[in-house]
């Protein structure tokens, strides 16, 4: 084994990049931002709480979801996370003891969380940074330091 | 070496592009010292694993082999005098900094004895890199460096084995100022990835697989980088011909390069190994083919002769005194296709890392034909974008690939020729062409009416 450079992570599987511009693990949640169906300028922030199972969902201007339960948008978030990380990651991330997890009610059936208040803005802006990456300059200086990176 | 690519050996005589060929070579020796090298580094590695807060008696011990190990040299006094500090409990920046130019010093032994083991196997013939002074930096510069490093002294004290979230995230919150900043570009690429590697394994604590020599490397590299600037490699303006071998993948969530690797024919000049890099910046939504549509408008001619090799003519381009070559002159495509894998390299010139970038992992020999009799393919070192898997090498008529070094020589494959096709990254540069829903279109919509609206 190479020890010098990360294991090969599979590539990932395609998104529905449009519904779900943002998934992440991070902060001990699967989180992210889904658009909402209805209206092209508002946008969704959702997440789940690893080991809890915790859950939120409002608009970012901090609007309560209408939805019960785990609703469309947390649906929504979690099968673009599996296919952005595969189940193996998202259910050891989140704590899921069986890691064959097709879709947001096979975590419903394993973590027994209620719904929360939650502070969209954090999630919101990460997602701002994130898309501030495709922005940024590209070049053709040499980066000798990317030789350390080679999967991922 | 299986026997599918030795059947390449055969192949590659038949050459059918008029250059002379060659047996393969024999494999390189592993020199003499690595081992005790690394067993020194392992040592510094488990120290900074635990965290230089707490020193075990092992860590104590690990930093005195480190003291031994670069004693007599220019670095000896610096370094025993940071480790007696360290030991004080004086954790300051130069103290970490010093230790980091120790382990680096090791490295970079181990390195130009591996290299030369390289260059000697396969009949290059090796040049030193040639630099200018190191720029000093400017007050912004100066201040973003001092920042940089204030966050890898808190991390080292913390230990890599009890990093949580609120240890790395200052890192991830200064990104943005270190990657508007140009003259910290290398530090802004090795720092993004650095930082979200590690959000991404906290917390660390009772964790049983972190890769803690990756890791030390990165904190020493980064620590080198954030303490001074690197030496300028001198730059020359070059005209001449380039015959692309082969492109290599290197990249994290947020940045992906191409390196390109070719040989330069210059009137007057030694034939010469040479790099050209291409970069973006990117998110992982971007991926698969779609990073090709993001890189070929940097060169376009070139990512053009990768997927279909042909010579390029080059005026006018610098040629820096690292071994890269920047794609800023003027470039024609010659007529008729080429075969990398049939160029003779024997004789040609590589140019050895610079001071600050003598590391293993920068080490990359372009081979050509076959690879070195015992030496093993390692697929596992190339990227997803490469388009090559396991079993690629089957029933292949020629190889391109890097000669590199990691716990053991090894041949990282950048293509294999069939006599239908190019496996490696020319199916994905050619995909790019046909790609129709692209993922940065889909964020720059989101981006114009979410950054718009908050
Ligand atoms: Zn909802």
């Amino acid at each position: 084994m190479r020890s010098l450079v990360p294991h090969r992570r599979a590539a990932p599987a395609k998104r529905k990049l449009q519904k779900v511009p943002y998934v992440e693990l991070y902060d001990g949640r699967l989180q992210g931002v889904v658009s909402s169906s209805s209206d092209p300028a508002r946008v969704y922030v959702s997440f789940i709480e690893a080991g809890s199972g915790n859950y939120a969902c409002s608009t970012n201007n901090n609007r309560p979801c209408g939805g019960g339960g785990f609703c469309g948008h947390i649906r929504a978030l979690v099968e673009n996370a599996l296919a952005q990380y595969g189940a193996d990651r998202v259910a050891r991330y989140l704590g899921c003891a069986d890691r064959n997890l097709a879709s947001e009610s096979d975590i419903a059936r394993q973590l027994h969380g209620t719904k929360t208040a939650h502070d969209p803005g954090v999630v919101f802006a990460r997602f701002l940074d994130y898309l501030r990456y495709i922005e940024l300059p590209s070049g053709t200086e040499p980066l000798p330091e990317m030789a350390w990176f080679v999967t991922g | 070496m299986s026997a599918s690519t030795r059947d390449t050996d055969g192949a590659s005589t038949r050459d059918t592009d008029g250059a002379p060929t060659r047996d393969t070579d024999g494999a390189p020796v592993v020199p003499e010292g690595v081992a005790e090298a690394r067993a020194v580094v392992d040592g510094v590695d488990r120290a900074l694993g635990s965290g230089l807060a707490r020193l075990s008696p092992d860590a104590r011990a690990a930093l005195g082999e480190l003291g031994h190990a670069v004693a007599g040299t220019p670095l000896g006094l610096a370094v025993s005098e940071a480790i007696a500090a360290i030991e004080r409990g004086e954790l300051l920046a130069h103290h970490l900094g010093a230790l980091a130019a120790g382990r680096a010093a090791i490295e970079g032994a181990v390195c130009d004895a591996l290299l030369a083991a390289m260059v000697t196997s396969t009949g290059l013939v090796l040049e030193p890199p040639t630099l200018g002074p190191a720029p000093a930096p400017d007050a912004r510069t100066l201040a973003l460096m001092q920042s940089a490093q204030q966050w890898l002294v808190e991390i080292a004290l913390a230990g890599f084995g009890q990093l949580d979230l609120s240890t790395v995230s200052p890192a991830l919150a200064a990104l943005r100022t270190l990657q508007e900043h140009p003259p910290l570009r290398r530090l802004a690429a090795l720092l993004t990835g650095f930082a979200h590697e590690l959000a991404d394994a906290a917390p660390t604590s009772g964790s049983t697989e972190l890769p803690l020599r990756r890791w030390a490397d990165l904190w020493s590299t980064a620590m080198l980088a954030s303490s001074a600037l690197p030496a300028t490699p001198t730059r020359r303006s070059v005209t001449g011909v380039l015959t692309p071998l082969g492109a290599d993948l290197v990249h994290h969530d947020h940045l992906v390069s191409l390196v390109a690797h070719g040989l330069f024919e210059e009137d007057g000049q030694p034939r010469r190994l040479v790099r050209i890099t291409l970069s973006v910046w990117r998110v992982d939504a971007i991926a698969g083919p779609e990073v090709f549509t993001r890189l070929a408008p940097l060169a376009p001619e070139l990512v053009a002769a990768i997927a279909s090799p042909v010579r390029l003519q080059i005026t006018g381009a610098t040629a820096l005194g690292s071994g890269d070559l920047l794609w800023d002159g003027k470039v024609k495509p010659l007529p008729g296709a080429v075969q990398p894998h049939a160029i003779d390299l024997a004789g040609a010139t590589i140019t050895a890392p610079p001071p600050r970038d003598r590391h293993a992992v920068q080490l990359a020999v372009p081979i050509v034909g076959a690879p070195p009799e015992g030496v093993p393919l390692a697929f596992d070192r190339t990227s997803p974008l490469a388009g090559l898997d396991e079993g690629d090498d089957r029933g292949a008529l020629g190889f391109v690939g890097l000669l590199r070094y990691d716990d053991g020589f090894c041949v990282q494959p950048l293509a294999f020729a069939t006599k239908k096709e190019l496996r490696g990254p020319a199916k994905g540069i050619v995909d790019a062409g046909k790609l129709k829903d692209r993922a940065a279109a889909v964020l720059e919509e989101r981006a114009g009416r979410l950054l718009r609206k908050s």
